[in-house]
């Protein structure tokens, strides 16, 4: 599971997620990626679960990048508790997306096998994604 | 190299309101300077065919015929830089430059790997590293691409800039050393520390951090 080793406040805010994404946007370093379509949280275990499906169906084909990192914690107040009395603890860590965002690359396997790798990904997202490979221009 | 025509008009209104309605009306915003264009010009490009001018085989690196409005005779100009929207993909705006033919610029052309690894066979993956490589030659000497031959490359072996044939008249300007291509052994998956874990040493090293405040 990716998760921060350190981290300067243990708490956030939500924030808002205005726009498209102005930073890894573009193919760096696969033939192949997974981009996000629309803004959302995305959270350590959304990412590991993607992660399994693509690698367990690739095998030891290929390479794959995780381009994206849960480094805002988020937090919960427990079940059946009034109002009031503080902010919850820290219940898991997200990763802030915007469209545009690329969420993994792939390398070392054909289009065929990185778009079914990239399908089984989806499935395991919660946010609207398109497969996209790398053009010329 | 192929040279393409395209037309331009001028355009007199600039940022971010006239530039969006040129876009809803099949157009795109672009701007054109050089060594020896003395004020920068602001154009407006048909989209459409725009397009087909970079579908060519060349990608950004072609020679433009570029005839304006104004102009008696038409000004030879390469692509600087495209601008594309991040998830359309549509072009949004771009940068032209004029060039003389008997200077040289520099441009990026892509690597192309040819050829089948041996490592293939032993369950190598290749991976290019770079996929583009700097290149400085007379506007007319630019290739379409490099290619790179990987088919004597077997697991842990990689090529560098230098192993990349030339044509005459083209030189690179990427370290020598850089490396281009590698075929590396397929990595096995370690199991990953489960959340649990990860989340108890954040919360022991939060309460290390709360006692160092306290002695303090």
């Amino acid at each position: 599971m990716l998760i921060p080793k350190k981290v300067k406040f243990r708490k956030h805010q939500r924030g808002k997620r205005r726009g498209l994404a102005q930073r890894g946007s573009t193919l760096s370093f696969g033939a192949y990626g997974l981009q996000a379509t629309e803004c959302g949280w995305l959270s350590t275990r959304e990412i590991e679960a993607a992660r399994i499906a693509m690698t367990r169906f690739i095998k030891r084909g290929g390479k794959i990048w995780i381009r994206v990192f849960p480094d805002k914690p988020v937090t919960k107040k427990p079940a059946e508790t009034r109002m009031g009395s503080g902010k919850g603890g820290p219940e898991d860590w997200v990763a802030v997306i915007k469209p545009g965002r690329i969420l993994y690359e792939m390398e070392g396997v054909t289009e065929d096998v990185a778009r079914e790798a990239f399908r089984l990904a989806t499935h395991k997202v919660s946010i609207p994604t398109k497969f996209i490979k790398r053009d010329i221009v | 190299m192929e040279q393409i025509n395209l037309s331009a008009k001028k355009r007199e209104t600039t940022g971010k309101g006239p530039a969006r309605r040129l876009r809803s009306s099949g157009l795109v915003p672009a701007i054109l300077y050089g060594a020896h264009v003395k004020n920068s010009i602001t154009l407006a490009l048909d989209n459409k065919e725009l397009e087909q001018v970079l579908h060519t085989g060349a990608g950004g690196n072609v020679l433009v015929n570029l005839s304006l409005e104004d102009d008696k005779k038409p000004r030879m100009v390469m692509f600087k830089e495209i601008m594309r929207h991040p998830l359309t993909r549509s072009i949004e705006h771009v940068d032209l430059f004029e060039v003389l033919m008997d200077h040289k610029v520099t441009v990026e052309v892509p690597l192309h790997v040819v050829g089948k690894a041996q490592g293939i066979a032993l369950g190598g993956i290749v991976q290019q590293e770079a996929r583009k490589v700097k290149v400085e030659c007379l506007p007319t000497n630019i290739p379409d691409s490099l290619d790179i031959d990987v088919t004597p490359l077997g697991i842990g072996q990689s090529l560098h800039v230098r192993d990349i044939k030339l044509t005459e008249g083209v030189k690179i300007l990427a370290d020598a050393d850089m490396t281009v291509v590698s075929v590396v052994a397929p990595t096995t998956e370690v199991a990953p520390k489960t959340a649990e874990e990860v989340q108890a040493e954040l919360a022991k090293s939060f309460e290390e951090k709360e006692e160092e405040k306290k002695e303090e």
